[in-house]
């Protein structure tokens, strides 16, 4: 199942939310009803993606 | 942050979007908004791509956290950007000093430009200056080792910069 295809039962089943896939630059950004629920990387967004604590 | 004639201060810009922030990091929990992702991961795509362009491989980036106007800033975050080459493919990092929201600490992260611009921000734009030459060489390896730039750490965090202040540090000037 695509991750559209996806999001489209899970708002159908659900709440009857309305489900979006915004593609960008560096990725596609999935959301219900307004909120992100993910954020997809492509290969571009993968290289700008990275968290790391550094100190205590 | 000055501008000096023997460096470029170049701008990058997303389209803007009026959003609650504190400091240099929102501290309120709620779920992002689409348009906020789309335009925070538009303004990290386009600063690489400036930076790249740049030629520099150190250099001092800033984000406009909140809205200071009022004190004729245009940004609150200020962190150090740098190309890491250590791995399969070179990749920009952000070394800087993120305040714990709700207290007076704060930490020092290594962040990509994806997680430094989904912060809410107060508007999607950012900002960056070249170090010299010299610095860059210098920096570049300090930048990349944990223990090294951990040894003038302070836990102590002051959002307000003071030149003589000895007790905290504070990542927005």
């Amino acid at each position: 199942m695509s991750p559209t295809a996806g999001l489209a039962a899970y708002a159908t089943s659900r709440d009857r939310a309305v489900a979006g896939v915004t593609a960008v630059a560096a990725g596609n950004v999935l959301s219900v009803a307004g909120q992100v629920i993910a954020f997809i990387p492509n290969e571009i967004g993968a290289a700008l993606l990275h968290n790391e604590r550094v100190t205590r | 942050m000055s501008r000096q004639s023997s460096v470029a201060l170049l701008l990058v810009t997303a389209t803007c979007l009026t959003t609650s922030a504190q400091a240099g990091q929102a501290c309120e929990q709620k779920a992002a908004d689409p348009q906020a992702v789309s335009e925070g991961m538009a303004l990290a795509v386009a600063t690489a791509k400036a930076l790249d362009a740049s030629g520099a491989n150190v250099l001092m980036l800033a984000r406009a956290g909140q809205h200071l106007s009022a004190y004729r800033l245009n940004y609150s975050h200020l962190g150090f950007a740098y190309l890491d080459t250590g791995g399969a493919k070179a990749v920009w990092c952000v070394l800087h000093r993120l305040n714990h929201c709700g207290t007076a600490t704060s930490a020092l992260y290594r962040q990509g430009f994806g997680e430094f611009f989904l912060d809410r921000p107060y508007r999607f734009e950012a900002a960056f200056v070249a170090l010299t030459p010299e610095l860059q060489s210098r920096l570049l390896p300090l930048l990349k080792d944990n223990v090294r730039v951990g040894v003038l750490n302070e836990v102590g965090y002051s959002m307000v910069a003071y030149a003589s202040g000895q007790t905290c540090q504070q990542s927005n000037q």
